[in-house]
């Protein structure tokens, strides 16, 4: 390993390390661990659903968000069973989050500004420091850092696709992988399926300008990546759904699929 | 949910200069000004008008593109801020490179990527609030909301709510092979939702049932019986399915640890966040079918026909009491009302009061109308506001 790849490294674990401290002390500050009106509806129960389908017993028991992706919310519904102090808890939560955010936008920060002829310098170390920073002062993020919902963690693959197509050269593998990352996140949170313009943008402005060769081998590679990636993350809930009312994404799309009777 | 998505194109394509507007429900029901996407509008105009937007990588360009598509379909869209975090986390990486490709001095850029940290900071520290969306609070003890231990909690019983908040957080604490449903709530189950017909395979089951009712008050005494206007609201919510109180049997009171996030009262005591459990009785037939449209229904009908945006046409979920009737429209925030003198009016949930529209026959004869542009209460500029 390199010097400059060691220092990145040790760059990278110290921003790491200063976000989560920093992200931990929200809850610290405040003194407790806020369940927020979601999370007394949906979010502690789905985490218990993530563990324990309860899909064919309890009615709506969450009224329809009962039906939403569970998985995120089990972190949370665990940490909920311990017996302590709420805002250590919280702590823990925040920190894990903040842990799990902060590589990717690094890594975006890192090859949108670049290193110095690949070196680690003092400047370059600094911009990236205040690109991160920047990154997450936002009253939004903060919010999310201290409650539960599953916002940052549905976020934190569409950050890495973000990350993953600022490489250069862009290739065809990038942009599946991309592409992947984009489909998980739209998995682990259908509003995420917002950002779907983002494979056009990544299919239309390539590496050189004029550069149209085998524009379809990208389309092919964006479109796969994508369908891989959101059947792969969304298949364990989907499947749950389909069997209970024949329809994956209940309750929408229920005139595309056989309407079915949940529990039925 | 159109709660924060623009009234008009033009208040969309402002979005970046909105944020920067320090007032609550505007990307998220919280104060949240954020100066970022302002800043990354003018440092990317001012870059494209130099030659030094050569500086920028392709890559770099792709980014930038797909940052400010993506924030204008999720303004568009939706506008939830909750919903972008991925964009708000991006350009932070995203303004510190177009402010370091800028045509200036060394010192210029270091001093403007400077100003632009720390007004944000300072931004972000004025409009932070603890728990800004908290509810209640877990200090000590479990994270769950009921740390007592009682024979309730281990038989299977079928348990209802009938709340918006459904508090199904407790789900975990009771028995695992216990039935739990949301019978009235955000939602309510009825005919033909396909919830309908397993609420009443559910409700056929032998296991004793129980309405589960929460409310936040001073410390009661133990036994205390349910607050008054909790249980009134059951009440009626439950009638509508054969089910009723049985008076015979006391309602069992739990406290939770948990606090509520509400101010102490007079008395000088903290609130307490209380459930009871209260035996029901009922027959497992099936509910009256629903009466026959009146003359309501032709006036919620012409309201939701002229302004569909706010008001559409079967969304609303009725509701009736002494003072009348009236219809919510959950994922627009509105709620159309016809009082008992005739009266029809609306509210947007941020109106500190509702809006007149006309009388009942005014309405059905289509002798009415209002802005549907702009409800009272939805997001004005600061030089619009009284």
């Amino acid at each position: 390993m390199t010097n400059s790849r060691r220092a990145l490294g040790l760059e990278l674990t110290l921003l790491t390390v200063v976000m989560a401290a920093c992200a931990a002390a929200l809850p610290l500050d405040a003194g407790y661990f806020g369940w927020s009106w979601d999370a007394l509806n949906h979010h502690l129960y789905l985490g218990f659903m993530a563990e324990s389908p309860r899909l064919g017993r309890d009615v709506i028991a969450a009224s329809f968000q009962t039906y939403q992706y569970p998985y995120l919310y089990w972190p949370v519904y665990r940490l909920s069973l311990l017996d302590g102090n709420g805002a250590v808890v919280g702590a823990w939560w925040a920190a894990a989050q903040a842990a799990l955010l902060l590589p990717p936008v690094w890594l975006l920060s890192l090859r949108l500004l670049g290193a110095t002829r690949g070196r680690w310098t003092p400047a370059g170390a600094a911009e990236r420091a205040a690109a991160c920073a920047l990154a997450f002062m936002s009253v939004v993020v903060l919010i999310g850092l201290e409650t539960t919902a599953n916002d940052l963690l549905a976020a934190v693959p569409l950050v890495w696709a973000f990350a993953v197509m600022a490489a250069q050269p862009s290739s065809d593998g990038r942009a599946a992988r991309a592409a992947a990352l984009w489909g998980v996140s739209a998995a682990f949170k259908f509003s995420n399926a917002i950002f779907l313009p983002l494979l056009f943008v990544w299919w239309a402005v390539r590496d050189r300008p004029g550069d149209g060769r085998q524009w379809w081998h990208r389309a092919i590679a964006i479109a796969a990546g994508a369908v891989v990636g959101f059947g792969l993350a969304y298949l364990p809930w989907g499947w749950q759904l389909w069997k209970m009312s024949g329809n994956p994404f209940y309750p929408y799309l229920q005139s595309v699929f056989a309407v079915g009777v949940p529990g039925g | 949910m159109l709660r924060f998505q623009p009234d008009s194109w033009l208040e969309g394509l402002m979005r970046p200069w909105t944020l920067l507007d320090p007032s609550g429900y505007i990307y998220i029901e919280a104060l949240a000004p954020d100066m970022r996407f302002a800043a990354l509008l003018l440092s990317g105009a001012v870059l494209a008008l130099s030659p030094a937007r050569a500086r920028l990588s392709r890559p770099a360009w792709r980014t930038l593109i797909a940052l400010w598509v993506a924030f204008y379909v999720w303004t568009f869209v939706i506008g939830n801020g909750r919903y972008f975090v991925a964009g708000l986390l991006v350009v932070g990486p995203l303004l510190v490179l177009l402010v370091r490709s800028m045509p200036w001095t060394t010192s210029a850029r270091a001093l403007t990527l400077a100003g632009l940290v720390g007004l944000q900071a300072m931004m972000v520290y004025l409009s932070f609030m603890h728990g800004a969306l908290a509810l209640a609070r877990w200090t000590q003890g479990p994270g769950l909301p009921i740390d007592v231990d009682t024979p309730l909690r281990r038989q299977p019983a079928l348990f209802v709510t009938v709340s918006a908040i459904s508090h199904s957080a407790l789900v975990p604490q009771f028995h695992p092979a216990s039935h739990w449903v949301n019978l009235v709530g955000q939602a309510t189950i009825r005919p033909p939702m396909p919830e309908y017909e397993q609420w009443r395979r559910v409700l056929k089951s032998t296991l004793p049932r129980y309405l589960v009712m929460y409310a936040v008050r001073p410390p009661p005494k133990d036994g205390a019986p349910p607050d008054a206007a909790v249980e009134a609201q059951a009440r009626v919510a439950l009638a509508g399915y054969g089910l009723a109180r049985n008076e015979d049997r006391r309602c069992e009171m739990l406290r939770s640890h948990l606090q509520p996030d509400a101010a102490t009262d007079d008395t000088g005591e903290s609130p307490t966040l209380v459930y009871w459990f209260c035996p029901l009785r009922g027959d497992t037939s099936p509910p009256p079918p629903p009466k026959a449209p009146d003359m309501t229904d032709e006036v919620f009908s012409a309201v939701e026909q002229f302004c569909p945006r706010y008001f559409p046409p079967g969304g609303g979920q009725p509701f009736a009491s002494d003072a009348g009737v009236a219809r919510t429209y959950r994922l627009s925030d509105t709620r159309l009302a016809v009082d008992t003198k005739g009266r029809v009016m609306f509210q947007y949930f941020r109106a500190s009061s509702s809006t007149l529209i006309g009388s009942a026959d005014a309405v059905r004869a289509g002798n009415f109308s209002f802005d549907c542009d702009k409800l009272p209460g939805r997001y004005l500029y600061p030089w619009q506001r009284p």
